[in-house]
């Protein structure tokens, strides 16, 4: 006796294959960190002697963070939103780069050590804008001298 | 009068679902390319600024949380506790040693004192790191009056 079979179509099952992978899909979005993945940066001057000059206070624009969280830009007390206009009487008459004005002096940035990280950060930030406030030509020169490396200064001038 | 029968199949109602699998396959590969490993889970109040930029994707981290512990991380490893300062130079140094482009993130809480950044930053830069990232959130028209 010959047994009749059912003839079965050959396939592949793929049903489930986007259930699978929407489940892989939401693995994925779940510990995908939403993050802070920005953030101000700055390039590390390169050990130069020469660019230690810069340091020199009459050559550079000095800001100050006070303890108490105030600024100072040379010696004087002043809000952030005052920096650009101090600044602007730092740019260099005559010179252009890319047809706009630029500011040659260097801004050294000296918080208090005693002073909040974000007052600090406040500061920077507004130098930072400076450039797009003013309209210049090049990145203004910000440089954020360490503790010991102004106590190198200091004994490197003490020695001179 | 002719009546018409409509003869033929008669097409099953359903929703095609094959090509399902490749548009989710598709949206898989886009998040496996994006994906980005938190590698440092400390929980810090960053400070707001209006300028950032973007940070290099496995940039070594030195984050600073609300307690003042200081963890490292060389990019994709889990952030580790450290116990000084002068770890984190050694640690480093090690980092540059093997690639000195290697961008440093520091990441640290806005009421952090700032002579620890200061410490920080020193020792990056006594490493010989080049670009250094302070982390930030975007500031919003409501955190400065």
């Amino acid at each position: 006796m010959k047994l009749e079979r059912r003839k079965v179509p050959p396939e592949i099952f793929t049903g489930s294959m986007a259930d699978v992978t929407f489940l892989l899909i939401i693995y994925f979005m779940v510990t995908m960190a939403f993050s802070a993945t920005k953030g101000l940066d700055f390039q590390v001057p390169k050990e130069d002697t020469s660019k230690q000059v810069q340091l020199e206070r009459e050559e550079a624009v000095e800001v100050k963070v006070t303890p108490q969280g105030t600024y100072l830009v040379d010696g004087k007390p002043m809000a952030l939103s005052q920096f650009a206009d101090y600044l602007k009487t730092k740019i260099v008459p005559g010179k252009l780069v890319d047809g706009k004005p630029v500011i040659e002096k260097p801004v050294i940035l000296r918080p208090d050590p005693q002073v909040p990280y974000g007052a600090m950060m406040d500061a920077f930030d507004e130098l930072r804008q400076v450039k797009d406030k003013l309209g210049l030509g090049k990145d203004l020169n910000i440089s954020l001298p360490t503790q010991r490396e102004i106590e190198n200064l200091w004994g490197a001038l003490g020695a001179l | 009068m002719i009546r018409v029968r409509r003869v033929g199949r008669k097409a099953d109602p359903y929703i095609p679902t094959a090509s399902m699998a490749d548009i989710v396959f598709l949206l898989i590969i886009f998040f496996i390319v994006t994906y980005n490993i938190e590698v440092d889970k400390a929980k810090v109040q960053l400070p707001r600024t209006a300028v950032r930029t973007d940070v290099p994707r496995e940039a070594a981290y030195v984050s600073v949380d609300t307690e003042g512990i200081i963890r490292v991380s060389g990019g994709k490893e889990t952030s580790v506790p450290v116990s000084s300062v002068e770890e984190v130079q050694t640690f480093a140094q090690n980092v540059v040693a093997q690639n000195p482009e290697k961008a440093f993130v520091v990441k640290a809480d806005k009421n952090t004192r700032y002579q620890v950044i200061d410490k920080i930053l020193d020792a990056l830069k006594q490493a010989r790191v080049k670009t250094i990232f302070l982390l930030s959130e975007q500031r919003t028209i409501s955190d400065r009056t």
